[in-house]
């Protein structure tokens, strides 16, 4: 999609090199846009993910490890990790508009957009303990490690413009409306323990593992922002802009499938913040984290979680009159 | 109970220290029931128990430790009650280790209606006599080998294969909490196939390690509901479901209820622990308190030797206190540390003889009371897949070096007792001329198991923090301590064991102060008593929600002054006595 917007853009701009000046702003009441651009992403709840499990290889590994050498249980320890588990930051939004003139500073609109990002992360990490009765080096890799989330926006909006200065314009808007919003995260991986010094039979432990874990629901979305125009013929243009777009969804749920080991847990249910604290002898961590697992019986939801898209966005388009 | 390996099939004894060859004394006809009033047969035989998904975490679902445990074949011998069996208490036996049998342990040591003479000195030890002091007498018998410990054996796809086998020694079959949930799968199932027994009163007979095992039981038995909640760090849905279909046949008014524990107390409310493990951290601290002051017994053992004890707290450098006393009672006092009055190696004897025995057909046939050639799983042709073993031509799949400290110790013992043996014909069946000769990796009989002694000290539970190592985990104590509040508690205080030295266990549980107030030991004589001795343990109120009036236990703690870690062996008929005594009183 943005090399589309850009390829158009280029032949944009060559038409407008040789396309007879004449007027602008010409062209039927009805217009139709296309528009990319980028958004930055406050999806701090989605972003529990990531962080949980960050804090819970902290917690079983440089933490744990590093109480038991203090202790004496092991003589010493290392580890090293590569990659991370990376957190959705921005997303490109995409969208398609139909605008019609109710005066020629005033419109509305009709129209769809549609964000989403997907961020793949390839976190690895190895801890080697040693002392006592030999080393053991325990170790996890990802296959994958994704987290993704999308939004659909139909959106009414108000539009007013300046008057035609030439080529150029300036438009404000404000639109709204529901919001479809998904998300999923998928984490696999393999971990095995094994007995550094045996050369004949170093593996003591393997876990073969996956997570998923997916997510609908509904909101809304608001959004405003101001755009610059530039008519590039009579009936045709680009635009370039900036604003902020509130999007939000709530009652997410979707289902979920662990599976370790062969040891597979299918489940629906709706998304809710979890929290959890781990507690061990040599110390405690609190991870939050949404999840859509909750058992009967088990620990109690602890906050509403929402799919929150919102963010400042950049947008580049083209806009045909007619 | 420490035990050690050995090659039942092709090993022979001679005992150590007494010259005594053994002799090849013709057994009687085994008679598969002696009890002519008792409907209920004895018998013997293979338990099966499927794989078993269960987890454990620190608070968090989904960075649990989730495992599958293997499939294993569990032995046990049972013998009806003499009398009345039906109407009779059933008592599950078991030794300890881990990884030590019970078929050479308590089965074999004055339980049963046979046992192994334990008149050394007139050069016994090596044959069978007719138990004076049968524990049928008391209730029906079930004596039990660990998941492969004794006979009992363990199954997987490729057997052949070495990495596969030692993969299996790891925290998915060996753990203090499988292990429990394995006697409670082989207790349950036994029970369902006796539906007369189903509902009977069972008291829980643990000795050594047994003490944990007991302990992990009774705790699970009586707050099963904790266990498929997230509230236990172990986790086992399925092991709660079953527990709960038992529970729904014997105590039918709650059923699919939470049972409270003073109702499940009714079936299982007693515990008999013989020199046992329960709290092993905060025990073997106060024992080294106790042995490391000036009169104890370490310095009695030191005056008949004509030695000098320097206690590690009196020590210039630093050192262990325990490395100190059986660096002392073993290589300079040359005594055994199971039993201090004797040689070193004494004891070791004993269960190695015990072990040899249960190496012949009619011997088998014999102690169970049943013709072991029917029982089916023993056959070679039917044990395609099991294995006993990491590396079949090594004592354990660890170097001997790498081995915890005790267990390189037993090592020792057992290398000791094997080299002062020689070759003795009995003029009975080997066990392999009956049921074929099995696999490389496959044992009929293991008295201790090194790899899964080692599997317990170490394994992913253990590396990855879920549990902490007996030897520091003082949970067992706080378990222990709820369970003596609704479960009635029979303790042996042995005078000669330093392994697990009795006398401090009521300074190591005043140690649990959260729980108790005080533990304080009572020597006096009570009324009907022939060896004194009690411990009277002070709760704090309102320790236990669902006991609001709980005050105070008493833990039934008889002093054994001739006995040694298997006081059944050395004690067997005052045992006896006190255990009928005992299992007659109120709490």
């Amino acid at each position: 999609m943005k090399k589309l917007t850009v390829l158009i853009a280029v032949i944009c701009l060559l038409l407008l090199a040789t396309y007879p000046r004449g007027v602008y702003g010409a062209g039927g009441k009805f217009q139709i846009e296309f528009y990319d651009g980028y958004a930055t992403i406050n999806a701090s709840g989605l972003n529990l993910l990531p962080q949980s499990d960050r804090l819970i290889r902290d917690f079983y590994f440089p933490q744990h490890l590093e109480w038991k050498r203090i202790n004496g249980f092991i003589a010493s320890w290392s580890g090293e990790s590569d990659g991370e588990y990376k957190e959705l930051k921005g997303g490109y939004p995409f969208g398609l508009r139909l605008k019609y003139d109710l005066s020629p500073t005033l419109a509305v609109s009709l129209g769809f957009r549609s964000l989403s990002r997907r961020q793949d992360s390839a976190p690895s990490y190895g801890y080697t303990q040693s002392g006592g009765y030999t080393s053991y080096l325990d170790r996890r890799r990802y296959q994958q490690y994704t987290l993704s989330a999308k939004g659909t926006a139909a959106l009414l909006g108000i539009h007013l413009k300046t008057k035609s200065s030439g080529r150029f314009s300036v438009e404000g808007h404000v639109s709204a409306g529901p919001l479809f919003a998904r998300c999923n995260y998928v984490s696999s991986w393999y971990s095995e323990l094994i007995d550094v010094f045996s050369s004949s039979t170093p593996l003591l432990y393997t876990e073969s593992g996956s997570l998923t874990q997916e997510g609908d629901g509904t909101g809304i979305a608001v959004d405003a922002g101001v755009r610059l125009n530039i008519a590039l013929g009579s009936s045709f243009g680009v635009f370039v802009g900036a604003g902020y777009a509130y999007q939000s969804a709530s009652n997410i749920s979707g289902i979920g499938r662990e599976d370790r080991n062969g040891i597979i847990t299918d489940w629906d249910g709706q998304w809710q913040i979890k929290n959890e604290t781990l507690s061990a002898f040599w110390g405690q961590q609190l991870i939050r984290f949404p999840t859509s697992y909750w058992p009967e019986g088990g620990t109690a939801p602890g906050e509403d979680f929402n799919l929150d898209l919102s963010g400042f966005q950049l947008q580049v388009g083209l806009y045909f009159r007619f | 109970m420490k035990r050690r390996l050995i090659s039942s099939v092709m090993a022979s004894i001679f005992f150590l220290g007494f010259s005594c060859w053994v002799t090849a004394t013709p057994l009687p006809t085994p008679s598969s029931n002696l009890s002519t009033q008792s409907a209920i047969q004895d018998e013997a035989g293979f338990i099966t128990l499927e794989p078993m998904d269960f987890y454990f975490h620190a608070g968090g679902y989904f960075s649990r430790l989730q495992l599958r445990s293997s499939e294993a074949k569990i032995w046990y011998s049972f013998k009806s009650a003499d009398e009345d069996a039906a109407e009779k208490p059933l008592f599950i036996f078991f030794n300890g280790g881990p990884g030590g049998a019970t078929s050479s342990g308590l089965m074999s040591m004055y339980t049963s209606r046979w046992t192994v003479d334990n008149s050394i000195d007139s050069g016994g030890g090596d044959r069978y006599i007719a138990n004076p002091v049968s524990w049928t007498q008391l209730g029906n018998l079930m004596h039990v080998d660990a998941r492969n410990t004794g006979f009992s054996y363990d199954v997987t796809g490729n057997p052949a294969n070495m990495a596969e086998r030692r993969m299996e020694f790891n925290a998915q079959n060996y753990n203090a909490y499988i292990d429990g949930a394995d006697f409670i799968r082989v207790l349950f199932r036994f029970m369902a196939n006796h539906p007369e027994l189903r509902d009977n009163p069972v008291v829980i007979v643990g000795e050594s390690y047994g003490g944990i095992r007991s302990t992990v039981m009774l705790f699970i038995l009586h707050n099963y509901r904790d266990f498929a909640n997230d509230v236990e760090f172990f986790q086992a849905p399925s092991l709660v479901e079953e527990i709960q279909a038992h529970y729904n046949i014997v105590f039918p008014g709650y059923l699919d209820s939470v049972v409270p524990r003073e109702v499940i107390s009714r079936q299982f409310g007693r515990q008999i622990l013989i020199q046992a493990a329960v709290s092993r951290g905060s025990q073997r601290y106060a024992a080294a308190q106790i042995l490391e002051a000036e009169g104890s017994l370490i310095y009695q053992i030191a005056g008949e030797e004509g030695l000098d004890f320097i206690p590690c707290r009196l020590r210039s450098q630093p050192c262990d206190s325990w490395d100190v006393i059986y660096d002392f009672i073993l290589e300079e006092a040359g005594r055994d540390y199971y039993m201090v009055a004797r040689p070193r190696d004494w004891l070791w004897g004993f269960f190695e003889n015990c072990a040899h025995l249960l190496g012949f057909t009619e011997n088998l046939s014999q102690m169970t009371g049943v013709d072991a050639t029917q029982i089916p799983g023993l056959y070679a042709s039917a044990r395609a897949n099991a294995y006993r073993a990491v590396d079949p031509a090594e004592v354990s799949g660890w170097p001997v070096e790498d081995l915890p400290g005790f267990t390189q110790m037993e090592l020792q013992s057992q290398r000791r007792v094997q080299a002062a043996r020689s070759p003795a014909d009995m003029g009975l069946t080997p066990l392999a001329e009956t049921f074929g000769t099995l696999q490389p990796w496959d044992f009929f009989f293991l008295d201790l198991n090194y790899d899964a002694n080692y599997a317990h000290w170490s394994n992913v539970a253990i590396q990855r923090g879920y549990i902490v190592p007996m030897s520091f985990n003082d949970d067992f104590g706080r378990m222990f301590l709820k369970n003596v509040s609704t479960v009635k508690t029979f303790f042996t205080c042995a005078k000669y064991d330093i392994v697990v030295y009795s006398p401090a266990l009521p300074l190591a549980l005043s140690y649990f102060t959260g729980t108790l107030s005080a533990a304080i030991h009572d020597t006096g004589l009570w009324p009907g008593d022939e060896r004194a001795g009690r411990i009277k343990l002070h709760y704090h109120s309102g320790v236990y929600p669902d006991q609001p009036d709980l005050q105070t236990r008493y833990i039934r703690f008889p002093f054994y002054d001739r006995s040694c870690h298997a006081v059944s062996l050395t004690e067997p008929v005052e045992l006896f006595h006190d255990v009928s005594v005992w299992l007659n009183e109120d709490n």
